[in-house]
C-alpha cells in the first residue's frame, strides 16, 4: 500500500515578510514533523478541562493519548486543530502556533474528529475533492490522491454513493480519508478504528504504521488499550487535564509493574486518586 | 504520491470561497426539499394575489352592461321603481319562499321588500334583507342601494318641480368624485399588495438554505472538520453567503415571473380588470431588490450563527420578515412623496421604490443608488458580525 509521503508543505502566500518567516520555519522543520503542547490550560466556566498539559508527539512516531472520559483529550486535540484558544500555554504544529499562525498549522495537520460530520448528499469521492480543494489541491493530482485513498481504505464499493445510509465504519473511512487527502505531515486521530470491522481496523492500523514509517507524526486518542499497545510507539496517560505518565508501552509496564496495559492504566489512575 | 497544492496566493480567498459556494450549491441542489421550497415558496404570494383578484373581479366590480337579477317581494306595488331598475340593467324576480333564510344561506345576495303601502304612492319605505358577513354580496348590495338612492332623488326632484320649488334645495351640496389614480381600477388596489409580498419573499426565499449551511452544519457535526481546514472564516462565510444569495436570487426571479404571469392571466381573463404592471416594472423591482437580498442573507446567517440550534434559528428567521416590514407600517404615517431619507433606510427605501414602480411612477436614480449603498453597507455590517461569531470557539459546539 502506498501511503502518504512526507511532503514539503506548499510555499505559502501573504506578505513577503510573512512568507520568509514561514519558509525559514519550513526549513527548520523540514526533516521533522512534530506536534507540541506546552503547559496547556483550558477551562469552560468552572470546569477545568486541561490543566497544565505538556507533551510532544515526534516525527516517525505514533503517540497514543489515553485517559478516562473527561480527561481533556478532545479539548487538547481541538486546541491543536486550531479550533479552540488555550487560556494559558500554547500548542504548535511543526513550530507554527495554532492560535497566532492557525492557517499554517492547519495546512500541516490532518484531523479526524470524534464526530465524523459527513455531508449526507455528497459522495465519499466528493468529500475528498472538497477538502482537497480547500487545501489547495486540484486536477489530476487530487483525483489520483482520492483514488489512492479510496483504494487503500477499501472504499471503492461506496465511493460514488451519497453518504446518506453509510454504516459507521464507512463514515469513519471517509472521515479518515478526508483527514489525509492533503498528505499532511501530522495527524491527530480521535478513535480512528471506532466502529470498524476487524479487516478495516487492521487496514487502518497498517495505514497509520505506513505513515509513521514515512516520517509522519501521529497523535492518537483511543479507548481501545489493546489497540494502542500494539500500535503506539509512545503512550501518554492523562487524567483531570494533566499528564500522569509517559513512555513506551514496555516502559510503562515496567514502571507500574503491571503485565498488561489495562493494569498500567488502572494503576496510573489510582496513583492520581491517592 | 505527492499532491502538490497548485493555488496562487493572491487568488486564494476567491478560490476558497468559490470552492465552498460550489459545494453548497451542489449539496443543496440535490436536496429535493430545498428545490421544492425554492419553486413553491415564490409562487405562494402571486397565487394568493391572483386568487384575491379573481374574487374581487367577480364580487366587487360589476362589469359594464352586465345584467343583475335581484329577488324582490311586492315588486308589483312599485312599477315605476321596477321600470327604473330595468332601465339600469337590474331586473327584479320573485323572492324565494323563505327570504331571510335564503339571504343567510347565500342562496340570493339580497331580497328587496316593497310593502303594499307603496302602491300608487311617491313616498314609501323599502327594506333590503342583506347579510353583511358575506363579502360576495357587496357588489349586488351596493348596486341596488345606488339605484334606490338615484330613484329617490329623481322622485324628489319631480315632486319639487310639481310644487314650483327649486330641486337644488333638496341637495344643496352636490358631491362629485373624480378619481385621479393612474389607472382607476379595483385591480390597482390589489397590485399594491405586491410590495409587502415581495418583501416577505426576499426575507424568506433563501432562509432555509442560510440556516442549513450554518446552524444545520453545526448540528450535523460537519462544521468541526470544516473549521479545521486552512481557510479563513470570512472566506468560508463568503462562499456560504454566496450560495444562500444565489438561492434567494433564484426564488425572487421565480416570484417576479409568477407575479407577472399569474396576474396577467387573471387580468386577461376578466374584461374589467386593469392589467398588472408590465414586465419592465418587475425587472426594475428585481434590480431594486438585489441589495436587499444580500442584506436578508447576511441577517439570516448572523441569526443562524448566534442561535444554539437549527430549531431556534428557524423560530428567529420566521420573525425576520417583520423587521423590514416595520418601516412599511411607518410608511402609512410618513409624508407623501419620495425623499432621500426614505431611500436611505434599508427596507423602507425598497418598499417606497416598489410602490412607485407599481403605481407607474418614476424612480429617482439617485434614490436607487443611495438605497443600494446603505443596504449594502448594512449587509456588510451583518457579514462582519457573522465572521466575528464564526471566530468564537463555541461556534461548532452544540447547545
Amino acid at each position: 500500500m502506498a501511503a502518504a509521503t512526507l511532503l514539503p508543505a506548499r510555499w505559502p502566500g501573504g506578505s513577503a515578510a510573512r512568507s520568509l518567516g514561514v519558509i525559514i520555519k519550513d526549513l527548520w522543520y523540514k526533516a521533522s514533523a512534530v506536534i507540541e503542547i506546552s503547559n496547556l490550560h483550558k477551562s469552560f466556566g468552572k470546569v477545568q478541562a486541561v490543566a497544565g498539559l505538556s507533551l510532544t508527539a515526534a516525527d516517525g512516531e505514533i503517540t497514543g493519548l489515553i485517559g478516562p472520559n473527561g480527561a481533556g483529550k478532545t479539548t487538547s486535540f481541538r486546541v491543536v486543530g486550531g479550533l479552540m484558544h488555550p487560556d494559558k500555554g500554547h500548542a504548535a504544529v511543526d513550530g507554527f502556533d495554532t492560535v497566532t499562525n492557525r492557517i499554517e498549522a492547519q495546512r500541516r495537520l490532518g484531523v479526524l474528529p470524534d464526530v465524523r460530520g459527513l455531508y449526507r448528499r455528497l459522495t465519499a469521492r466528493e468529500h475528498l475533492r472538497y477538502y482537497g480543494n480547500l487545501h489547495g489541491m486540484e486536477g489530476p493530482e487530487l483525483e489520483a490522491r482520492a483514488e489512492e485513498l479510496i483504494s487503500c481504505l477499501g472504499m471503492t464499493e461506496f465511493a460514488d454513493r451519497p453518504a446518506k445510509g453509510y454504516s459507521r465504519g464507512q463514515e469513519l473511512k471517509v472521515a479518515l480519508a478526508r483527514a489525509m487527502v492533503h498528505s499532511p505531515r501530522n495527524l491527530i486521530l480521535d478513535e480512528p478504528t471506532n466502529g470498524l470491522d476487524v479487516v478495516s481496523s487492521r487496514a487502518v492500523r497498517q495505514l497509520i504504521r505506513d505513515m509513521r514509517d514515512e516520517g509522519h507524526c501521529t497523535l492518537i486518542s483511543s479507548h481501545n488499550l489493546a489497540e494502542v499497545s500494539v500500535l503506539c510507539d509512545k503512550l501518554i496517560i492523562i487524567a483531570h487535564g494533566r499528564k500522569i505518565i509517559e513512555g513506551t508501552p514496555d516502559e510503562l509496564r515496567a514502571r507500574t509493574r503491571a503485565d498488561d496495559l489495562e493494569d498500567v492504566f488502572i494503576n496510573a489512575l489510582a496513583q492520581v486518586s491517592q | 504520491m505527492t499532491a502538490r497544492p497548485t493555488e496562487k496566493a493572491g487568488g486564494r480567498w476567491l478560490r476558497h470561497s468559490t470552492v465552498v459556494l460550489v459545494k453548497e450549491m451542489r449539496d443543496h441542489l440535490r436536496d429535493r426539499r430545498s428545490l421544492l421550497l425554492g419553486l413553491v415558496y415564490p409562487l405562494l404570494g402571486p397565487a394568493l394575489l391572483g386568487g384575491l383578484l379573481i374574487f374581487a373581479s367577480t364580487n366587487f366590480q360589476r362589469q359594464a352592461g352586465a345584467e343583475l337579477s335581484v329577488a324582490a317581494i311586492g315588486a308589483e306595488h312599485a312599477p315605476g321603481l321596477v321600470e327604473f331598475f330595468k332601465k339600469n340593467g337590474v331586473t327584479l324576480k320573485p323572492a324565494p319562499a323563505n327570504p331571510r333564510a335564503a339571504v343567510r344561506t347565500g342562496k340570493v345576495p339580497l331580497v328587496l321588500v316593497i310593502p303594499p303601502e307603496a302602491a300608487g304612492r311617491d313616498r314609501f319605505t323599502v327594506r333590503m334583507l342583506i347579510d353583511l358577513n358575506r363579502m360576495a354580496n357587496a357588489s349586488s348590495t351596493v348596486t341596488v342601494m345606488e339605484l334606490l338612492n338615484a330613484f329617490s332623488k329623481r322622485t324628489a326632484r319631480r315632486l319639487m318641480e310639481a310644487q314650483k320649488l327649486d330641486p337644488g334645495m333638496v341637495q344643496p351640496i352636490v358631491i362629485e368624485h373624480i378619481n385621479v389614480a393612474h389607472k382607476p381600477n379595483i385591480a390597482s388596489f390589489f397590485y399594491n399588495m405586491i410590495t409587502p409580498l415581495v418583501m416577505f419573499m426576499v426575507f424568506l426565499g433563501g432562509a432555509h438554505i442560510a440556516v442549513d449551511l450554518t446552524a444545520g452544519e453545526r448540528e450535523r457535526g460537519s462544521l468541526e472538520p470544516l473549521l479545521s481546514a486552512p481557510v479563513e472564516r470570512w472566506e468560508l462565510l463568503l462562499g456560504k453567503s454566496g450560495a444562500a444569495f444565489l438561492f434567494t436570487l433564484f426564488s425572487m426571479i421565480v416570484s417576479f415571473a409568477a407575479f407577472r404571469v399569474i396576474l396577467g392571466a387573471v387580468a386577461a381573463g376578466s374584461s374589467g380588470l386593469a392589467p398588472p404592471p408590465d414586465t419592465r416594472v418587475f425587472i426594475d423591482m428585481f434590480v431594486v431588490a438585489v441589495p436587499l437580498m444580500g442584506l436578508a442573507v447576511t441577517m439570516q446567517i448572523a441569526i443562524a450563527a448566534v442561535s444554539r440550534s437549527m430549531k431556534e434559528a428557524q423560530i428567529y428567521l420566521g420573525l425576520l420578515p417583520v423587521i423590514p416590514a416595520l418601516p412599511g407600517v411607518a410608511m402609512a404615517f410618513s409624508p407623501p412623496g419620495a425623499y432621500a431619507w426614505m431611500a436611505a433606510t434599508p427596507g423602507f427605501g425598497q418598499m417606497m421604490m416598489f410602490s412607485r414602480l407599481i403605481s407607474g411612477q418614476e424612480v429617482d436614480p439617485a434614490h436607487l443608488a443611495l438605497s443600494a449603498f446603505t443596504t449594502t453597507l448594512l449587509a456588510l455590517a451583518f457579514f462582519l458580525w457573522s465572521v466575528h461569531l464564526f471566530k468564537r470557539e463555541k461556534i461548532f459546539l452544540l447547545g
